[in-house]
């Protein structure tokens, strides 16, 4: 009964149903980037981007008139100073410039040395650094939910238009660029929505926990699919549930949504795991019944 | 010889410079369509950066390369590369990545992706692993993964096959086998251009052979390669190994060869 309750109060106060619809646009988003992050092995990179943000979004802050509450400006300034970071990323990684590890580790601790430095001077009169570092879903207002909605719906269009590019991208960038593949605009175009996700993912589950949105659901669909939409389709799945499955217990329990989230999809990642691997062994005493019968 | 006269590619004085270093010298080629073109050469000679060339992937520092004599314009260029950067734990099936090499961006549904699975299945049962379609591809050997990749790269129908070193690592048979496998492609007015070490295969299967080291050496039927043209080619070698390190290496492999000392050449 308690519980039945619980879950109207998602329909009857509108913080709520808008947390969960932010959480749901958000988990959707990661979805459907994931397994590319995961098969490109660009979760490093997504992880650096993440810190970064926290520059971007205390410049926007910070530049915009120290006003609590982000607005469209303040969120478009991070946007580009986050994006700046990504193509810094990109550029650096490309043939043989610099290790790929090397380009994001130098990057990332500048810019979240920096957004740490400025929110730290900002702070004397408003928020606090928990805030963008673990999220809080619960304030996410309507321009936020909208602009969560349009990296959506750039996400959805982003894989379905570069489906096959990205697909071969995955496998090798040689051949990927042998058959007309524009492997650098997709590099590009992934590290920007990527930058877009952690900028708008600090309301929902902060800076720092947004990594794992970008990678654990990815994990999960690789541990556990055989055919790229197989992977997309689990990813989604996983991040989505996650989400809706999070913002319920942390209602229920009243624990912070963001680390909630978090733990559900880890759960998930563990369940994928040992299925696999129980897969696997299964696969190999199959394999060697069937020799020592021959 | 399954050509025609009908030139499908010709290069026009290509040079590439990459990082301050000149690759390829002023190569003059043209390739007949079906024909068979096996190219060789030392390590480091230019035969990838060639390929990569021909492939688009990078621009040449100057020159032309034409393709003709398609039925529509461009030509369709299937490859089969040297090395592959996929993870170890890559998690697509063998179809699912021979299904990868079908043209187009968008994913596919309805009548079109069946047909892409059912070619995918008949390639893969023409380069004989209809029965690893379910494994990945890490768990197939070097000969089967080099397979796949031809299976994959015959997924567009190509006009054009480059491939590099495909036959690396592969036992005789599986020479052998690949090879057969791409002269009966090359009897289907498919032109091949097929880089090796390998020159009693390439002798065996292909119509013609070309030396590169940095500049095209000599080019002609496979049966007058001798070997004056083998010593050439590594005396080549020898000599971008001392603008490399700037430091005389300590025999020469053609006075040793002269000497009876070793047998050189590419094998």
């Amino acid at each position: 009964m308690n519980a039945i309750f619980h879950l109207n109060s998602f329909l009857e106060y509108g913080f709520l149903a808008r947390a969960m619809l932010a959480g749901l646009l958000m988990s959707l988003t990661c979805g459907l980037l994931s397994p590319f992050v995961v098969l490109r092995r660009l979760s490093f990179s997504a992880d650096g981007l993440a810190h970064a943000s926290l520059g971007g979004l205390a410049v926007g802050l910070f530049a915009l008139g120290a006003s609590q509450v982000p607005t469209l400006s303040s969120y478009l300034v991070s946007f580009v100073f986050t994006c700046g970071v990504a193509v810094a990323i990109a550029w650096l990684s490309i043939g043989n410039r610099l290790q790929s590890d090397t380009a994001v580790g130098a990057c990332y601790v500048a810019a979240f040395a920096f957004g740490v430095l400025l929110l730290s001077w900002h702070n004397h009169s408003t928020g606090h650094l928990e805030h963008f570092f673990f999220g809080s879903i619960l304030a996410v207002n309507p321009l936020e939910c909208w602009l969560l909605a349009g990296l959506a719906v750039a996400a959805t269009l982003f894989c379905f238009i570069g489906w096959r590019g990205l697909g071969q991208w995955t496998f090798d960038e040689e051949l990927a660029q042998a058959s007309g593949v524009r492997v650098t605009a997709l590099r590009y175009l992934l590290m920007l929505m990527i930058a877009a996700t952690v900028i708008l993912s600090t309301k929902v589950v902060g800076v720092l926990l947004v990594t794992a949105l970008l990678i654990l659901p990815g994990a999960v669909g690789t541990l556990s699919g055989r055919s790229l939409s197989h992977i997309v389709l689990l990813s989604l799945l996983a991040a989505m549930s996650s989400a809706a499955i999070g913002m319920i217990v942390s209602n229920l329990a009243d624990v912070p949504p963001g680390p909630v989230i978090v733990l559900v999809v880890f759960g998930c990642f563990l369940a994928a795991f040992f299925l696999r691997r129980h897969r696997d062994l299964r696969r190999s005493r199959l394999h060697r019944q069937n020799s020592h019968d021959l | 010889m399954h050509t025609d006269e009908c030139p499908v590619l010709t290069v026009e004085n290509l040079t590439l410079d990459l990082s301050g270093q000149r690759i390829l010298r002023d190569i003059n080629l043209t390739v007949a369509r079906g024909e068979f073109l096996g190219l060789i050469g030392p390590n480091g000679g230019g035969k990838t950066s060639l390929l990569r060339v021909l492939l688009g992937i990078i621009p040449p520092t100057s020159g032309q390369i034409r393709w003709s004599g398609m039925d529509c314009g461009r030509p369709r260029i299937g490859y089969v590369p040297q090395r592959i950067g996929m993870d170890r734990d890559y998690p697509l099936s063998s179809r699912e990545i021979v299904k990868q090499g079908a043209a187009g961006s968008l994913p596919l549904f309805g009548a079109r992706r069946r047909q892409v699975a059912r070619r995918a299945d008949e390639l893969l049962a023409r380069v004989g692993l209809a029965d690893q379609a379910a494994a990945y591809f890490v768990n197939l050997s070097g000969g089967q993964q080099r397979r796949l990749l031809l299976a994959r790269a015959l997924m567009i129908e190509p006009n054009v096959l480059l491939l590099d070193e495909p036959t690396a690592g592969v036992d005789s048979e599986g020479q052998d086998q690949f090879c057969d496998l791409l002269e009966g492609l090359s009897r289907q007015s498919i032109t091949i251009i097929l880089v090796s070490h390998d020159i009693p295969l390439i002798t065996a299967h292909g119509d013609r052979i070309a030396c590169l080291c940095v500049g095209l050496h000599w080019h002609g039927m496979a049966r007058a390669l001798d070997q004056k043209t083998i010593q050439e080619a590594y005396r080549c070698e020898l000599e971008r190994y001392q603008l490399f390190t700037q430091r005389k290496p300590a025999l020469d492999p053609v006075d040793r060869d002269s000497q009876g000392k070793t047998t050189g050449g590419f094998s």
